[in-house]
């Protein structure tokens, strides 16, 4: 490695189109006869590439960028941090911070304490050879600018920077109800009572949700904004007779509807009763969707968060809808972030997190095997400050687990008697009573060697019961054995293996002698020292 | 062999720069920056474009001028001419036609012979070139300082392959030429910049960042007339931030290149007094990269 380069947006506000960022009149205005413009520039929107390096450089006419200066003001470049733990779970990705110092002993960096840098894109990058073409130099982390700070500006700045992580960890729904339906005919608002309220949204398949009444004097609720493919009322959990589905809520509102008897607008998220409810209203929704997969739900989140297909490994997503194709649900009506609502979702198949070049990628959490090794690491490559921690699971026992129950079909609004209608039978009672079903998965011979082994138990989305009796049996295989977690430092070209990979480990003890395949859950650059540390689960 | 060089008091930082023509990113006025990698590209090749002109503002005592790091090519030329006159009517200095120094092979001096594998072989260019050593500078030494105010340089290069010709740097200053060369023993030191890592089995991986050249130079017996005029005034400007370019042997022309470089002095020189109207000096410093 020669150099790191560093290129970083900012705002440096509007300019006069025909004066160029170095202050120089553009020689190339065309104008016509009568003093008019021609080939009249775009405005500049005040957004401007900013270029640094540890070293200066000048690109050549032919290089891309073309004869920009990388200014070489790079003092520390910093720490980059990206891991699928977080918490002590395996499987949620953490957020990576971290600051990059640039020297400013001689004020050139003065005016920056004017541009805005907060929330927009960089990109470390580093150049292994001197003269090389800077094309050629490799992206070491792509992420978000925090903030630009400083507590000894007159020598130094620091950018802090974060990953892309960041982008999700804003509230999901931020549509709200205007509260302005405070009379027949007057839409799908909600009154006074609804004002400010988020309006929900269902992913998959969510049974028995409590939708929201968005027009009392129309008896209009709403399950979700997005559109949906199925709506099944309840009244006091005794079902209702659907007797038509309309695309618009103009015709809806036209279709004649008899008590016990309700229409929907499947466009909307919308249905409408025939006559005033008795006991509480519920409904089943699905999503309208083809794919209800734990992976093409987050891929839907990271839709409605605006992440363009660009900014996403797309493949990821198809090989974990592939291989993890059972169907989720998820009922979303209050401000929680998306991240969160993805690591549920996700759940423990997979986590999500973006990869070096800012791309959101899924990474499944399967057990590594030798046949997908990516490369190998040994004795000769680690660096001083490793750690190895053996018997690791998803809690604190560190011994391997012989018992996995994973909760599913989550009801999502529970109901008790007195909220249940006389007609409604003892077996969907017993269902509603309960917010979760339980899959076991079990090897009572682990605890003949492991008097303290443990039982896992976890939250799923999952919402048919096939499905998460193969998860917990899928998870009873992952922790039923020793696992290990390494922290294995070493130079940073050692270690070109990204999340999600799978390394071979060959040591002199802890019989690693033939060489062990662990998963990549963590990788933390040290760009000064030249040091990656790999976490490695397996 | 000559005696070791040293250009200070850098006039140009100061000097309305002119003429030529340049790129807009790449502007003149970057000669002037204390960055060497902040380079000004002319806009072409062609000798029109890779002009410089520098007026000091008054006329100033110049004993050297130096343009660099540049791309100019191996055996390309330039010229240097100094006027009290905007016009360059009437000449104070006129360099002539230089090539830059070390740029061309001297086939008379065996030990510096390529390997015919080599790729400059063919074309006679030493191999300083060929791999990028060390930075190229365009340097030229006055006889005996000249007075001007007025400075032009014009290069010679318009086949250049980049399509440009660049420079990091300019000097215009005065020169220090000691009463006497350095002592022996004088140390041409080469400090490599790298990161290392090294794994608990003692394997080491370098990051290999770059090499900064040093010397440090005895000068005894140095008159006052050395050590209170060029050395007090060298010491006193310069400091230990202000950039001084020195050469240990300014007419060893094949290895000018490796013997020649800015720098800034690790401490400014101390004036030791040995004896009535005698010291000497140190200049200890390292390479501007």
């Amino acid at each position: 490695m020669y150099a790191y380069l560093l290129e970083v947006e900012a705002y440096v506000g509007e300019q006069d189109p025909w004066i160029m960022s170095s202050g120089v009149w553009d020689d190339n205005a065309v104008w016509d006869d009568e003093g008019v413009w021609l080939d009249e520039p775009e405005a500049n929107p005040g957004v401007e590439t900013l270029y640094l390096a540890t070293h200066t450089i000048a690109t050549r006419p032919t290089e891309t960028p073309a004869n920009k200066l990388y200014d070489g003001r790079i003092v520390e470049t910093g720490n980059f941090s990206r891991s699928l733990i977080s918490q002590g779970r395996l499987g949620r990705a953490s957020d990576s911070w971290g600051y990059i110092e640039l020297a400013n002993t001689d004020g050139g960096l003065d005016s920056w304490l004017d541009y805005g840098f907060d929330g927009r894109p960089f990109i470390i990058k580093s150049l292994p050879v001197q003269g090389m073409p800077v094309t050629q130099a490799t992206t070491l982390f792509r992420g978000t600018i925090a903030a630009l700070e400083s507590g000894n500006a007159a020598d130094t700045l620091r950018l802090r920077i974060r990953d892309r992580l960041a982008e999700l960890q804003v509230p999901l729904l931020t549509v709200r109800y205007a509260g302005t339906s405070v009379s027949t005919g007057l839409g799908v608002e909600g009154d006074a009572d609804l004002q400010d309220q988020l309006k929900p949204r269902v992913f998959g398949a969510a049974p028995n949700v409590q939708p929201k009444l968005v027009n009392k004097y129309d008896l209009l609720y709403q399950v979700s904004v997005g559109m949906v493919s199925l709506i099944t009322v309840y009244d006091g959990a005794a079902p209702l007779t659907n007797i038509g589905d309309y695309p618009v809520l103009s015709s809806m509102m036209a279709a004649t509807v008899a008590p016990g008897e309700y229409v929907t607008c499947y466009a909307l998220g919308i249905f409408r009763l025939g006559g005033t409810p008795v006991f509480v209203i519920t409904a089943d929704v699905v999503e309208d969707a083809d794919d209800l997969s734990a992976a093409a739900v987050a891929g839907r989140i990271l839709d409605l968060l605006d992440i363009s297909a660009d900014d996403r490994d797309q493949d990821s997503f198809d090989t974990l809808a592939a291989s993890s194709p059972a169907q989720v649900g998820l009922f979303v009506d209050a401000e929680t972030n998306a991240l969160e609502l993805i690591t549920q979702v996700l759940g423990s198949s997979a986590a999500i997190i973006p990869n070096t070049e800012g791309i959101f990628q899924v990474v499944g959490l399967a057990e590594p095997v030798a046949a997908n090794t990516a490369g190998e690491l040994t004795f000769r490559d680690l660096a001083e400050g490793g750690s190895f921690s053996f018997g690791v699971g998803p809690d604190d026992a560190g011994v391997p687990a012989w018992s996995v129950v994973l909760n599913w079909g989550r009801v999502w609004q529970t109901m008790t008697e007195g909220q249940i209608a006389g007609v409604v039978d003892l077996a969907r009672r017993t269902y509603l009573a309960s917010q979760w079903r339980q899959a076991t998965s079990e090897d009572a011979s682990i605890k003949t060697k492991h008097l303290l082994a443990s039982q896992i138990t976890a939250d799923t989305l999952l919402t048919l019961q096939a499905d998460a009796q193969a998860e917990a049996a899928r998870i009873l295989g992952l922790y039923s054995s020793r696992r290990d977690m390494l922290s294995f430092p070493t130079d940073s070209d050692r270690a070109p293996y990204d999340l999600g990979e799978v390394v071979t480990v060959t040591l002199p003890r802890f019989g690693y002698d033939d060489g062990r395949p662990m998963l990549v859950v963590g990788k933390h650059i040290d760009a000064d020292k030249a040091v990656t540390t790999l976490d490695l689960w397996g | 062999m000559g005696k070791f060089v040293a250009i200070y008091q850098n006039y140009a930082d100061a000097a309305v720069l002119y003429g030529g023509s340049y790129r807009v990113d790449y502007p003149l006025n970057n000669v002037r920056d204390l960055d060497i990698g902040r380079v000004a590209r002319t806009s072409n090749p062609a000798t029109s474009s890779a002009v410089i002109i520098a007026d000091l503002g008054a006329s100033r005592l110049v004993g050297g001028v130096v343009v660099g790091p540049t791309n100019q090519s191996p055996g390309s030329t330039y010229r240097i001419r100094a006027s009290s006159f905007s016009d360059f009517s009437t000449l104070v200095y006129d360099s002539g036609i230089q090539t830059v120094a070390g740029s061309t092979m001297n086939w008379s001096n065996t030990s510096l012979w390529l390997a015919w594998e080599d790729p400059g072989f063919w074309f006679g260019i030493p191999d300083v070139f060929d791999l990028a050593l060390v930075p190229v500078w365009a340097t030229t030494i006055l006889p005996t300082s000249a007075f001007a105010r007025f400075w032009k340089i014009e290069f010679f290069d318009s086949l250049n392959a980049d399509g440009y010709i660049q420079f990091g740097r300019l000097v215009i200053g005065r020169a220090w030429r000691p009463a006497h060369n350095y002592d022996y023993g004088g140390e041409f030191s080469c400090e490599p910049i790298y990161r290392r890592v090294e794994a608990v089995g003692g394997r080491r991986t370098d990051a290999d960042l770059g090499r900064r050249r040093g010397y440090r130079l005895t000068f005894s017996n140095l008159p006052d007339s050395d050590l209170f005029n060029d050395v007090f005034r060298m010491r006193q400007y310069t400091g230990a931030s202000k950039q001084v370019w020195v050469s240990a042997d300014p007419d060893d022309s094949d290895n000018f290149q490796k013997r020649s470089f800015l720098a800034t002095f690790k401490s400014p020189p101390p004036i030791v007094q040995a004896n009535l109207d005698i010291g000497s000096t140190v200049i200890d410093c390292e390479e501007v990269i």
